[in-house]
């Protein structure tokens, strides 16, 4: 096990290297920052000097050079915007990010896992085709309309929560359940069919036979391996959800990752786009690392080689 | 199962509870919402509203606007111009830092100095590209010597903020990137970004304090959540309400819209240097005489808006001329001077539309498609992201037409003239030797009256050659508490001195 977990984390290196690489050029397709960073009536002359000034002038194997030599010491650039380093500013954005879509998992669980399990007990009852249609609206429901209608409702209306910001629990709730909604859909409809796969295995009719009670049943013997598939879309939805956040943050005004992304591209500021896709980058190689080491706890028959 | 329940009431508890506990807002205390947050707290770096809408407050200008945008004296108490190119200013004597440090005339140097640095990469060097030297005379005055007469100069200076010397060599970059420190009405709390920004109000200011104690500014990107948390009485101030959006806030129970003619003024430019019929100013005319500006406005804008004339300053620039009418819609007339120019049957155009970068873009652009091909004319046009649209615009790769706003931060008729339409400019598509002349005589020319008069023969000149279609006038939309006694202002800035509570 632990030297599985230490070939992952050597081959990761070269995944954040490709990461570091593919991101450092990606970004001069999108356009030139100059240009969003000078007066409008500049002239050539202006661009030039300013260019000079965020070493753009350079041929870009020589930024190329001093970008990676720089991230090797974990500096990825100053923002063209804020002037600090732009790797911190990024990171300081996780603590948001993760509370959020944490909540957003929690709210996705706590509603899908329970209806999953009672429409695959209850197959085709009434619950089981609610939970369907259900499904179907979260995942259609686009964020930024049930966003607002939560907002216009449970704010406005109702006067309960606040609209948007973050401080309290209570700023928690509207963006982290307007995201779990969208996460629950995927989650109840997989474990409703991984548990109908499980429910007729054999293990499940001796489990019955030998007399024990039906909760003990589906939540012991059926549930624990109708989990195993379930967690893999768990690990996806999680990265999902870390990138999906973009639209939540902003209707919403959530300090977190994705806005301060999109305001980034906005602003052609290249190396908050670099120190976010790596930041992303490494916090998804760190899911998957860990949903597989879960597949191992869930199922000890699965091997790490 | 039993876990379950027990959780769902703990979360129906906890509502009832936060619902119970409203926070109450403190006495003096406003909150602006903006749609972005400053990205920087070092001063003259960023030309971006956002950013200056707080920095403003942290910090004071050699002089300023007053609400009718005319200029008044904020930090210099007067100036004079030696000659052409060299201006004295007297600084005030009663000006401290925030750290209660006195302000004298070596920080307006160092100010300027860094901003003209062209390590530094200050966005707002190309405004003071003309300043050959400053000089510092004794600590209250200071001389600034441009390379050519500079007729810009105090428009410029009222948008440059005046940093500490002592301050900035004390500290490095990133400190001063989010601690700012100066001699304005607020001084700096906390910046938490994304988050809020707090200042607290100066006592010791030298305008005397101002009336509300602390101001806290939010970016809340989405309007529609602008306008829930000012209905929820949370925030003070929202910017840019959309206009379909302005029945939500008066709807609102303690909350009500202000509009203000803006500064900025939105046309179409016309390139005149790719080959076609725009080429010959009558079609530039006909292009002018076909657009029902009325409909627009009240179609698209709900009214808040008004016809802009030809030159295509705002009423409050220096250099307007009032007795310019804008061109009236007269479909006929456009018919007849198409003859007239040899295109009865119309002609193929392309058009390039914005989205998103000034109040209902794409839509105007594409209700003038509309009237164009009413015209009998082939529009084709492209609606583009800004990020795009502005690196068409450097590449020089613009269409026929390209729908533009411009906000002119100088309020000065050159800030318009020179950079939009003098040839060889990166932004001008039109070439005139008369107008060119008219724009060099306006920027290099000091005397006040002398420009007026310039001004009023350049409008003329492109009432007759039409080198845009003109469009309209913007209304800047906002939405405020009714228990905040404030007039937003045409500049877009969110000026909180005079602001105070009913």
């Amino acid at each position: 096990m632990k030297a599985y977990i230490l070939r992952r984390l050597w081959q990761s290196a070269f995944v954040l290297f490709a990461v570091l690489t593919f991101v450092f050029f990606i970004v001069y397709l999108i356009g030139d920052p100059v240009l969003l960073l000078i007066p409008p009536e500049a002239t050539y002359e202006d661009q030039e000097i300013m260019r000079r000034a965020m070493g753009l002038d350079q041929p870009l194997m020589v930024q190329y050079g001093i970008f990676l030599r720089q991230a090797v010491q974990g500096d990825l650039g100053t923002s063209f915007r804020h002037g600090v380093p732009a790797l911190p500013l990024t990171l300081a954005r996780i603590p948001a990010t993760l509370q959020l879509t944490g909540v957003a998992m929690l709210f996705a669980l706590l509603m899908g896992v329970p209806v999953g399990i009672y429409a695959a007990v209850k197959r085709n009852s009434v619950l089981d085709h609610i939970s369907r249609i259900f499904a179907l609206f979260g995942i259609s429901m686009p964020v930024y309309w049930s966003g607002l209608m939560l907002i216009m409702l449970f704010s406005v209306r109702w006067g309960l929560l606040p609209p948007s910001g973050r401080g309290t629990w209570q700023h928690l709730i509207l963006p982290g359940f307007t995201m779990g909604l969208f996460a629950t859909a995927p989650i109840m409809r997989l474990i409703r069919s991984s548990m109908l796969d499980v429910l007729n295995q054999d293990y499940v009719r001796t489990a019955t036979a030998k007399g024990l009670s039906h909760r003990v049943v589906i939540l012991k013997h059926a549930l624990r391996n109708a989990a195993v598939p379930a967690l893999t879309v768990f690990g996806m939805q999680l990265g999902l959800l870390l990138g999906g956040a973009v639209l939540t943050e902003t209707i919403f005004s959530w300090p977190g990752m994705g806005r301060f992304v999109v305001q980034a591209v906005h602003n052609r500021d290249f190396p908050v786009i670099r120190s976010a896709v790596v930041v992303f980058a490494t916090l998804i190689i760190i899911i998957n690392l860990v949903t597989d080491v879960c597949y191992g706890l869930l199922n000890p028959r699965i091997r790490f080689q | 199962m039993k876990g379950y329940r027990c959780l769902i009431a703990v979360l129906v508890l906890a509502l009832l509870a936060s619902a119970a506990a409203a926070p109450a807002a403190a006495q003096s205390r406003i909150v602006l919402a903006q749609g972005v947050d400053a990205t920087t707290m070092i001063p003259n770096m960023e030309s971006v509203t956002s950013t200056n809408n707080v920095l403003e407050h942290v910090y004071d200008t050699l002089v300023w606007r007053d609400e009718d945008l005319v200029i008044e004296p904020a930090l210099a108490v007067s100036w004079e111009t030696i000659d052409d190119l060299t201006w004295e200013f007297q600084l005030r004597d009663d000006v401290y830092w925030h750290d209660g440090t006195p302000f004298t005339a070596a920080d307006v140097k160092y100010t300027l100095d860094y901003i003209l640095d062209e390590d530094i990469g200050s966005q707002y060097r190309p405004y003071h590209a003309l300043i050959e030297e400053v000089e510092v005379i004794d600590d209250h005055n200071v001389r600034i010597i441009t390379e050519a007469p500079h007729a810009l100069m105090l428009a410029r200076l009222s948008m440059t903020q005046i940093f500490a010397k002592h301050y900035m060599e004390e500290h490095d970059t990133s400190y001063l990137a989010s601690n700012p420190m100066g001699t304005g009405p607020y001084r700096f709390v906390e910046w938490v970004r994304d988050e809020r920004i707090v200042l607290e109000r100066n006592e010791e200011h030298w305008r005397g304090p101002a009336e509300i104690e602390e101001i806290v500014f939010r970016p809340i990107p989405e309007s529609s959540t602008r306008i829930a948390e000012l209905s929820t009485g949370n925030v003070d101030v929202i910017v840019n309400v959309p206009p379909h959006q302005i029945p939500a806030v008066e709807d609102a129970a303690a909350a009500r819209i202000a509009t203000v003619p803006s500064v900025r003024v939105i046309f179409l430019g016309i390139n005149t240097e790719n080959e076609g019929p725009w080429q010959d100013k009558r079609v530039r005319q006909a292009l002018n005489y076909a657009l029902d500006r009325e409909v627009l406005i009240e179609a698209i804008l709900e009214g808040l808006g008004t016809p802009l004339a030809p030159g295509g300053l705002s009423t409050y620039h220096f250099g307007y001329d009032d007795s310019i009418e804008p061109f009236p819609f007269d479909p006929e007339k456009a018919q007849a001077l198409l003859e007239e120019a040899g295109y009865p049957d119309g002609f193929e155009l392309d058009m390039m539309i914005p989205d998103g970068r000034y109040a209902m873009d794409r839509e105007v652009g594409e209700a003038i498609v509309g009237m164009y091909r009413n015209l009998g004319l082939d529009v084709n046009y492209e609606v583009l992201e800004w990020g795009v649209y502005v690196g068409r615009i450097n590449e020089r790769d613009m269409s026929d037409l390209y729908l533009l706003g411009w906000g002119g931060a100088t309020v000065d008729a050159e800030g318009t003239f020179g950079p939009l339409l003098k040839s060889g400019n990166p932004l001008s598509y039109f070439s005139h030797d008369e107008v060119d002349r008219l724009i060099e005589a306006g920027a290099t020319t000091v005397d006040p009256d002398e420009r007026l008069e310039i001004y009023s023969e350049l409008h003329e000149l492109l009432r007759e050659e039409a080198p845009w279609v003109y469009l309209h006038q913007q209304e800047d939309i906002y939405g405020l508490s009714d228990r905040l006694d404030w007039e937003p202002r045409a500049d877009e800035r969110l000026w909180m001195y005079p602001a105070s509570l009913r």
